[in-house]
């Protein structure tokens, strides 16, 4: 490989890295938030 | 969520994509590649095997920064946890942990790969500084581990009094590069001029970035703790 693919290669990894996690935090987040919901609604209804 | 909230987010997402863009032009485009000399025969001192790879310099630095803070807030944090027993701090210090372990993670796969172009190979063992960030990288996977979401305060005390013995690892990290005998590309009269601007603009973006998502995960935090108390409440209510 050559230096220029290295450095190239290296960025791929940071950045992939980076949107990686940002995807990971945007799924975790909406699931619990469906979750929250979904509970809170049952709470609500079972009031009712 | 809230309005201002959003907007807090949006704000911060905003500015720390700016600053990513203008560190990548910076670091692309506006820096003369033919600057760090390039190692003929016979070698001139402190020349580069490989000048083209130099570049991994502005997002390797960053990310190993990142870390760095992300670890530094874990331990103050830490501290006031033990301090005031309110359960924000605790929550503040796993969220920064998770933050650091990635910045972590990343900036030893970039300097691996500068490593490889620079000397030749990914790794090497007897270097005093590649083992003393993975030695650092382990004790914050661990450090992760121990939050295993129950909330329970004898689990987030023994974190916080893991998250402050962890931090000793950081120094470590940092100064083994003058403490243990190491490889590791140390700052050099031969860097290119244009190299510290671009390296200044590339941190405050990275720190614009740790920012933005220390406020998104706390958010997802504090969603999980709502999860657990309307779970509690509907036990309670069963």
């Amino acid at each position: 490989m050559s230096d220029t693919a290295y450095l190239y290669a290296a960025l791929t990894v940071a950045l992939v890295g980076l949107f990686a996690y940002l995807a990971y935090l945007q799924r975790r987040q909406s699931k619990i938030r469906a979750e929250v919901e979904r509970l809170e609604q049952l709470v609500t209804h079972g009031r009712r | 969520m809230e309005r201002r909230e959003v907007l807090g987010l949006g704000l911060l997402a905003g500015a720390a994509a700016s600053m990513l863009l203008l560190a990548v032009l910076l670091a692309f485009y506006m820096t003369d590649p033919a600057s760090p000399p390039a190692c003929g025969a016979p070698p001139l001192p402190g020349c580069w095997n490989a000048p083209p790879a130099f570049r991994i310099i502005f997002f390797h630095v960053p990310l190993a920064w990142t870390a760095y803070v992300s670890f530094g807030v874990v331990f103050a944090a830490s501290v006031l946890y033990l301090k005031t027993r309110n359960a924000k701090w605790d929550a503040l210090a796993a969220a920064a942990g998770e933050i650091g372990v990635v910045m972590v993670t990343l900036a030893l796969l970039t300097g691996s790969m500068w490593n490889k172009a620079e000397l030749g190979v990914y790794w090497r063992w007897e270097d005093g500084r590649l083992l003393a960030t993975f030695i650092l990288w382990i004790v914050y996977i661990a450090y992760v581990a121990l939050h295993t979401g129950s909330r329970m305060p004898e689990e987030a005390r023994l974190a916080a009094v893991f998250g402050i013995l962890a931090f000793a690892a950081v120094p470590v990290s940092y100064f083994s590069q003058t403490l243990l005998s190491s490889l590791h590309i140390s700052f050099r009269p031969t860097f290119p001029p244009q190299t510290w601007p671009t390296l200044v603009v590339g941190v405050v973006a990275l720190t614009l970035l740790f920012l933005h998502l220390l406020r998104w995960r706390l958010q997802i935090e504090a969603l999980e703790l709502r999860l657990l108390e309307t779970k509690e409440a509907m036990e309670a209510a069963a």
